[in-house]
């Protein structure tokens, strides 16, 4: 693991549970957005085109369901739920829609380059099989 | 873009790790260009022709 994932990684393991533990929203979200990019954006063991190409692909598709998610959220969350509630519900920050958008990129990355080592492997890559 | 990579490589008797090793990509960047899910860049597709020494336009069709 490259030390930028290693920094991402502890930022989020040794951040949050300080954020949880003072009941602060807020911090939560900015060490989890934070650390997220710094896993997300950290340069791969095998760092050719085609992982430049998904990690492209992972973001600009996280983007667009993140941005629809998000918009879908706080229009139930402002426009619904206020109808039925007393109080203002809370909203969805800015970075904690951004923490969002990088958990689904980083999923997409990974499943998408699990997916291209399945197949590889299925097509008998480590042998001479054509 | 369909390609004649898996027929070239074939005929060499090397297996997708030995060629990947070669144009110094990844193995599954390799199986990603034989199953069409992916085109290569021009420098590696320029990386490909000289390594089989034919014409880019011999090996990838658009």
């Amino acid at each position: 693991m490259s030390p930028q994932k290693i920094g991402g990684v502890s930022a989020i393991v040794l951040g949050v549970p300080v954020g949880i533990i003072a009941s602060d929203r807020e911090l939560v979200a900015v060490i989890t957005c934070i650390g997220l990019q710094l896993i997300f954006f950290a340069k791969e063991r095998v760092n050719d085109e085609r992982v430049q190409q998904l990690k492209m692909k992972a973001m600009f598709l996280a983007m667009s369901v993140g941005m629809a998610v998000m918009l879908v959220a706080n229009h139930y969350l402002f426009v619904v739920l206020r109808r039925t509630l007393d109080s203002m519900p809370p909203e969805i920050s800015a970075w904690e829609a951004i923490a969002g958008i990088m958990l689904i990129a980083l999923g997409l990355f990974h499943y998408w380059r699990w997916q291209d080592g399945r197949q590889s492997a299925a097509d008998g890559a480590t042998t001479n099989e054509h | 873009m369909k390609n004649r990579l898996k027929e070239l490589r074939a005929e060499k008797d090397w297996s997708q790790g030995e060629l990947a090793e070669r144009l110094e990509v990844s193995r599954q960047t390799i199986n990603a260009i034989e199953t069409e899910k992916y085109d290569p860049s021009l420098p590696l597709a320029f990386k490909i022709a000289k390594l089989f020494k034919q014409p880019i336009e011999e090996i990838f069709e658009a």
